[in-house]
């Protein structure tokens, strides 16, 4: 055979060859499959007669992993006794977990892996990651209860947030110290925060707390990698701050507590609900954090004296005895029960499809979960946080390291912000 | 090389090509995502792979010119975005326009920049190109304008003549019985630039421009001597690089669908470094093969990991999935260096049975076609 031909021959073998492969093409067939009607209720992805699966993307492996394991296994706890009990809409729920590790693209890779078998995320955390997937997620119509508390987030429908948001968090605790006398107009506050959607996020509520009460806000941005605080704690010393509002990790609060003890001022610290860990109180700068600290958050502290909570923590220590207590069980519970409510309420809409979940979460308010988010949360107001209310705490010795006040504490200038402002 | 063995190379080739035509037909999202995320991949490499294997210079910038791509196409193609949040400014280019433009401008930075790697080699140009990564990193965060700041950006879907590489215009496209939606056809987006990519870059590597290179990585005064401009060479490779690297920004921006500054961080610059010496300094398909090996293989042994045996629960006690992919990965590339010292490319060479000793002048794929 001459060698034009073999080329030739090549070039007519590739196409049969293509043709062929063509033939097994099988995806289109089989991907729709798993919706459409079950009995007279309309099921989505992820429904059969008898389970309805979930999906969580989360941290287990990177640097959330301390606040997302227990959070993760408070929501895998959740769902075991609910799933005893008879689950939701006569279903099983099956939870999907998947860890990104904090990485954006091994994110959006393992999200494409499961989105198609799974109804909603039951959670989704990282910022990075969450903005990444924003597109796909309203593409998917995919609803998505957020670890995470931005109210930048709030304007998509299919984004759940149980819980205040940073802002209100921070204008909570500083009307708090103002109306303790530790804080009066004319006064400087020093905000302490990280670069990004969290840090800023916070800021925002202090700058708002500050312009009502005819205060000034001396501000220090720095990254997630800074440890060290001095230069900080300086600036706030010469600027005269009358308090410290730290919206960072809890590195950074003992960092900041710290070195303000040592150089001799003695004024409040407040903090956002992430800021805290209770590791702090075996730091160097335990006694600091005590005398100074208060933490502002939605999710109840470990010892808080409601029944809900009590039971949460109970259950939680019988299951995984060899935890570290701490609040991102009670708000994981929490994150499962916002999920029950939002199915069953589907389920009552006779409709289990994506879109169904979407319409049935903005239709839920007064959900009560037992304390373990400060006050009742509604979410049939579009764009606006699902509550504004939430418990002070003092770090303390005691397990989970904080002691609340025993209410809720919501006030004037949280109730009249403007989250979208 | 015979005759013969040119004939079944080239059938090889073709076979790997109509199996690649053929993939989005059968595969599932996550094999088409994790696709194009190795394209964007190999894309990348084989620019670092001119620059590092080819020069000899050493750059931890990659990162930094991946979001200068990335962050220009979304720029140059982006305008009119829903006002819901602050949303950042945009041109309103046409897209294949945006695509040139974000290459050029990387090329044009990398231009700039290369007096630079002119006049350093080696550990020092690659710690001061570190710099950019942390440069890069905090405009990102900070000039939200442009970058949509933490929140980052939308890229807008790649459109020719109409056709647009997203889930609509055509809506509903439906090839052989499969629902073909913005993957699907980013995919043959996809192949066609790393098709083009590899040609180039091969182009370059056989040519008189590759040969001026190759010397000066190896004896820089050797070179002079010969008459090749050293500083000249050396800064034409880093802008060349620069904008493979722009190009690899711009199919991850399309590939992402909207991009966020911690997707370009000092990791990935790292993750680039390894996919050219797992794949073998100096060759072009090695760093292919080296693409898809370290942007891939996590993916894939994440995806099977549920299934691996003596793992926990994910959540619960124990070796959680995860973890085990990664230690899995970490052994792959250990063993890869290993048993191959001089990576994928010099392993495949020797599985060819072709043992001739390479002369250091000639090590890299050009090589195989010079002396057929």
């Amino acid at each position: 055979m001459t060698r034009s031909l073999k080329v030739a021959g090549i070039w007519l073998a590739v196409p049969l060859v293509a043709a062929v492969l063509v033939a097994c093409g099988s995806k289109g067939t089989e991907s729709s499959s798993g919706s459409g009607d079950n009995g007279d209720i309309k099921v989505g992805p992820g429904v059969t007669a008898t389970t309805i699966k979930l999906g969580a993307l989360t941290d287990l492996s990177g640097v959330f992993a301390p606040l997302a394991e227990p959070l993760t296994q408070a929501n895998q706890l959740y769902w075991k006794q609910r799933n005893a009990e008879g689950g939701v809409c006569d279903r099983k729920v099956e939870l999907e977990i998947k860890d990104h590790g904090y990485d954006p693209q091994k994110a959006v890779v393992q999200y494409r892996d499961f989105s198609a078998d799974i109804l909603g995320l039951q959670q989704l955390l990282g910022s990075p990651i969450t903005a990444a997937l924003l597109p796909t997620l309203e593409d998917d119509q995919m609803i998505a209860l957020l670890s995470a508390w931005p109210s930048s987030l709030l304007s998509n429908e299919n984004i759940i947030i149980v819980g205040a948001t940073y802002d209100i968090e921070m204008i909570n605790v500083l009307d708090y110290l103002k109306e303790k006398g530790k804080l009066k107009s004319g006064d400087t506050i020093g905000h302490l925060y990280f670069e990004g959607e969290y840090g800023e996020n916070g800021l925002k509520g202090s700058k708002y707390f500050a312009s009502e009460n005819d205060m000034k806000v001396v501000e220090q941005k720095i990254k997630a990698t800074d440890e060290d605080m001095t230069g900080q704690v300086a600036a706030f010393k010469r600027a005269g701050v009358k308090a410290i509002a730290v919206t960072t990790a809890p590195t950074q609060l003992a960092s900041v507590a710290g070195i303000a003890a040592a150089q001799g001022m003695n004024v409040p610290i407040v903090g956002n609900n992430p800021t805290y860990d209770p590791a702090l109180l075996k730091s160097p700068a335990a006694e600091a954090v005590k005398a100074n600290a208060f933490i502002s958050a939605s999710i109840a502290p470990w010892t808080l004296d409601k029944g809900g909570v009590q039971k949460v923590s109970q259950e939680f220590k019988a299951a995984y005895p060899k935890s570290v207590p701490k609040a991102s069980v009670q708000f994981g519970w929490a994150q499962a029960e916002v999920m029950y409510q939002i199915l069953n309420k589907a389920c009552e809409n006779k409709d289990l499809t994506r879109a169904g979940l979407i319409k049935a979460a903005h239709e839920l308010s007064g959900i009560d979960t037992g304390g373990l988010i400060a006050g009742p949360l509604d979410y049939t107001q579009a764009g606006q946080p699902p509550t504004r209310a939430v418990y002070i705490a003092r770090p303390a010795d005691v397990p989970g390291g904080l002691k609340a006040l025993p209410d809720t504490f919501e006030s004037e200038t949280a109730k009249s912000y403007d989250v979208a402002g | 090389m015979s005759d013969r063995r040119r004939l079944v190379l080239r059938l090889l080739l073709l076979g790997l090509v109509a199996v690649l035509l053929w993939v989005p037909l059968y595969f599932e999202a996550f094999w088409l995502q994790t696709g194009l995320f190795a394209m964007s991949a190999a894309i990348g490499a084989i620019g670092l792979q001119l620059l590092v294997g080819v020069t000899g210079q050493l750059s931890l910038a990659h990162a930094f010119f991946l979001a200068v791509g990335a962050y220009g196409y979304c720029f140059l193609a982006g305008g009119d975005q829903s006002a819901a949040l602050q949303a950042p400014s945009g041109l309103g280019l046409p897209t294949w326009l945006a695509m040139i433009g974000a290459v050029v401008f990387a090329g044009l930075l990398g231009a700039l920049l290369s007096p630079i790697a002119g006049r350093l080699r080696g550990i020092y140009l690659g710690l001061a190109s570190i710099g950019l990564v942390f440069i890069g990193q905090h405009i990102l965060f900070n000039a939200k304008g442009v970058t949509g700041g933490f929140n980052g950006r939308d890229a807008e879907p790649f459109s020719l003549f109409g056709f647009s590489f997203s889930n609509s215009h055509p809506d509903n496209l439906v090839i052989l019985g499969v629902p073909y939606g913005g993957l699907e056809r980013l995919w043959y987006l996809g192949l066609l630039l790393v098709g083009v990519s590899w040609w180039y870059a091969h182009n370059i590597t056989r040519a008189r421009p590759g040969r001026a290179l190759l010397t000066i990585r190896d004896s820089p005064i050797a070179a002079a001597v010969m008459g090749v401009n050293v500083p000249v060479y050396r800064a034409a490779a880093f802008t060349v690089s620069a904008m493979y690297a722009g190009l690899a920004g711009v199919l991850l921006a399309l590939a992402f669908g909207r991009i966020v500054p911690d997707s370009f961080g000092f990791l990935l610059s790292i993750d680039f470094l390894v996919m050219i010496v797992v794949g073998g300094l100096g060759s072009i398909g090695g760093a292919l093969a080296g693409a898809l090996l370290v942007s891939a293989l996590p993916q894939i042994f994440d995806h099977y990991s549920g299934s691996l045996p003596l793992l926990g629960d994910p959540g619960g006690g124990g070796l959680q999935p995860a973890e085990a992919a990664r230690f899995l990965y970490g052994a792959a590339v250990v063993a890869v260096l290993i048993f191959a010292p001089d990576g994928l490319s010099g392993l495949g060479r020797r599985l060819a049975g072709r043992r001739r000793a390479a002369s250091p002048l000639l090590r890299t794929d050009s090589s195989k076609e010079s002396t057929a």
